[in-house]
């Protein structure tokens, strides 16, 4: 009757994550996240002005200020919010590996502590794009089973780094 | 019996199934085209009956290929797949690695006395394999090799023959234990107690969509009604308005009662081999035109969720799903506690009473409750939320009615409105709460449709406390419990419940030492 055994587990020396520091990421990764934010900021700037430019210049008839006010006010807001939660964010996102899980945390608004046991992981995957290349970042994915949606990406590793925990997960799961 | 070790082709009968199932996947990938060709002239229809017919012939060369290049067979303790048209794909599948497998048997398929095999493996992209056609007794032969649990990696080597004949052998000796047999007064209850409403949608949407042919049909008969007889249906006219939503209700109810015993007719369920080598397995069989056959080892099992409504509760009946690690697929998260997670696979019982409730437990959940339960609620501030959202979103509407008549008219009607809100969010509040005994959750949910799901610590993917800045200052976190067959959610739990919460839940995961799936 072994399937019947559960031994209790005292939680009194178990560590509280949210009062572990965590691992902060390459700040290259902070660059591209900066990076991105320029492009798509300009891109959505121009997708919403340009027309508007272009009907004052060559239109009947000037657009009316309420438009360029409200156009102007989305814009503003959404990437004035996108940048707060970037810049805010950046220091709390982090990793950690400890002898049994890895854990990440990200966002400021609305801060995700995400943990996942080694023993549930089933495979792994390190994702290096032209932008990670350029600035030598990659993103170590972790894979669990089945289709809740419990896999794990950490973003903004070193390729040694994510070799390493890698390393460290196939050690783990000969065990 | 068959040899199912060496690499075979299914049933010549499922060159016919299969060219069926892709039919109806080009249907219903195609329908604008159908549509748009209805509504063309005869002259440039043409062109898309040319296009569906060189699609057709597609569909028809594409089933011929596949069936010929599709082959599988079970060996060396795994099951092997050969597919593929222009790319050859090779499959093996560790036999551990299966989490269930389901027979099927539609009308075409019983014709020709065959069944369809679905296997799910529990795979992070795509959906289970599936074999259109294969014999009655190869099937169950197949099933029994992929579901049979090895402890030895010698005994994986070993003449596959000899396994399915040991596994049924062991199958003959063990107890078989029944839960349910479905007799014919509770099915009619469980068509009865359906959520009808979905069936009303579907004959206004119906009736909304035919109504030009139907008023086309209705002036081409009225034309032939002698004129005395008009003169009385006219008289008798308003009775049509009275009468049609209880005629729409009661073809609803027939409609409910007609999928229901077509789907569960001869429902039974019972459990079956030796839960101490891990040979026990929760079995269905069910189906009048449409057999199905559902198995899934127990130790499988990760999560099982209950569900009423409130006409299934007059009934003292719930339905229960059993979910074992689900193939990759459509994952959503809601609003509030619950369970999400794919439907493919999902074994359904309807018919839970309390009695056969408490045996699914036992059975499932054999340690539950470990310990005394802890009952948890979700902080005041969940029916503050909910209430102030829900009214937000129903105030343009009294905005609207105070605009067109009158303000008095629009604050009576908000003031109606958010008290209904209020009255609706106490009433989920109030049926929001966990328990634990440490090692399993139960998850309860919903006032209108309610929900409870159990899942057992040790079978965690992963734990995520979640929190915005509004929360902190409140107090109050968000935990989602990931398990291989879906998502459970608890809300505005208090902040330092949540991460006990988590870290019992992590611990309870590391503490674990045997296989989970």
């Amino acid at each position: 009757m072994n399937h019947l055994k559960n031994a209790f587990v005292d939680l009194a020396d178990w560590p509280e994550l949210d009062e572990i520091q965590l691992v902060p990421l390459l700040s290259a990764y902070a660059k591209a996240r900066a990076l991105v934010w320029s492009v798509v900021t300009v891109v959505v700037g121009l997708a919403f002005s340009g027309p508007l430019v272009a009907i004052a210049f060559w239109g009947d008839k000037a657009p009316p200020r309420v438009l360029w006010l409200i156009f102007g006010g989305v814009w503003l807001l959404s990437m004035g919010w996108w940048a707060l939660e970037e810049w805010m964010g950046w220091p709390l996102r982090g990793y950690l590996v400890r002898d049994r899980d890895v854990v990440y945390r990200r966002g400021w608004w609305s801060r995700t502590i995400t943990a996942v046991p080694f023993t549930r992981i089933q495979h792994s995957e390190i994702q290096q794009g032209p932008m990670g290349r350029w600035l030598g970042y990659c993103t170590l994915k972790l894979y669990t089973a089945g289709a809740s949606g419990a896999n794990l990406e950490i973003p903004g590793l070193s390729m040694a780094t994510a070799r390493n925990i890698r390393r460290m997960l196939e050690d783990q799961s000969h065990e | 019996m068959n040899d199912l070790t060496t690499p075979r082709r299914q049933h010549i009968a499922g060159l016919l199934v299969l060219l069926g199932w892709q039919s109806r996947h080009m249907l219903r990938a195609a329908w604008p085209i159908l549509i748009a060709a209805y509504f063309q002239n005869a002259n440039d229809a043409k062109y898309f009956l040319w296009t569906i017919s060189v699609g057709a012939v597609f569909t028809l060369v594409g089933a011929a290929l596949h069936f010929w290049r599709f082959t599988f067979n079970v060996s060396g303790g795994k099951f092997h797949v050969y597919k593929g048209v222009f790319v050859r794909e090779k499959i093996n599948i560790p036999l551990e690695r299966v989490q269930a497998v389901h027979i099927e048997q539609n009308l075409i398929q019983r014709l020709f006395g065959v069944s369809g095999v679905r296997v799910d493996t529990a795979g992070t992209s795509g959906s289970e394999l599936r074999i259109h056609a294969l014999k009655w007794d190869e099937a169950q032969a197949l099933r029994s090799l992929l579901t049979a649990e090895r402890s030895d990696a010698a005994v994986q080597h070993e003449k596959v023959n000899s396994e399915a004949e040991e596994t049924a052998t062991l199958k003959r000796l063990a107890p078989r234990r029944a839960l349910m047999d479905l007799d014919l007064p509770t099915l009619l209850k469980v068509g009865l107690s359906q959520n009808h409403l979905s069936k009303v949608a579907f004959a206004i949407g119906g009736l909304v969509t035919f109504q030009g042919f139907a008023w086309d049909i209705v002036a081409e008969l009225w034309a032939k009604v002698p004129s005395l007889w008009r003169t009385v249906l006219l008289f008798l006219s308003p009775l049509l308005l009275v009468f049609s939503p209880i005629l729409i209700a009661l073809g609803s109810v027939l409609i409910s009662i007609v999928t229901s015993v077509l789907r569960h007719w001869k429902l039974r369920i019972w459990v079956e081999g030796s839960k101490a080598k891990r040979t026990s397995a929760i079995h269905l069989t069910q189906g009048l035109l449409k057999r199905q056959a559902m198995q899934i080892p127990i130790h499988k099992v990760q999560s099982v969720m209950w569900e009423s409504t409130w006409i299934r509760r007059l009934f003292s009946m719930d339905t229960v799903h059993i979910r074992q690690a689900a193939a990759g697929g459509a994952v959503s998260s809601g609003d509030s506690g619950g369970m999400e997670g794919g439907n493919a696979m999902r074994m359904g019982i309807p018919a839970m009473n309390a009695t056969r409730t408490r045996q699914l437990e036992a059975l499932l959940f054999p340690t539950w409750p470990q310990r005394k339960l802890v009952t948890l609620r979700p902080e005041k501030y969940a029916f503050w939320v909910r209430w102030l959202r829900r009214s937000l979103a129903l105030t343009p509407f009294a905005m609207g009615l105070g605009w067109w008549l009158g303000v008095s008219w629009g604050v009576a009607l908000g003031a109606v409105l958010w008290t209904w809100s209020g009255w609706l969010s106490r009433k989920v509040y109030r049926g929001q709460w966990t328990t634990t005994d440490g090692r399993h959750l139960s998850a309860h949910q919903g006032w209108w449709f309610r929900k409870r799901v159990m899942i057992d610590w040790h079978k965690l993917q992963a734990v995520e406390l979640t929190q915005n800045r509004i929360h902190a200052r409140r107090n109050v976190a968000h935990l989602t419990f990931h398990t291989s067959s879906g998502v459970a959610h608890l809300r505005f739990l208090p902040t330092d419940v949540a991460r006990d919460l988590r870290d019992l839940a992590m611990a309870q995961v590391h503490a674990h030492r045997g296989p989970w799936m």
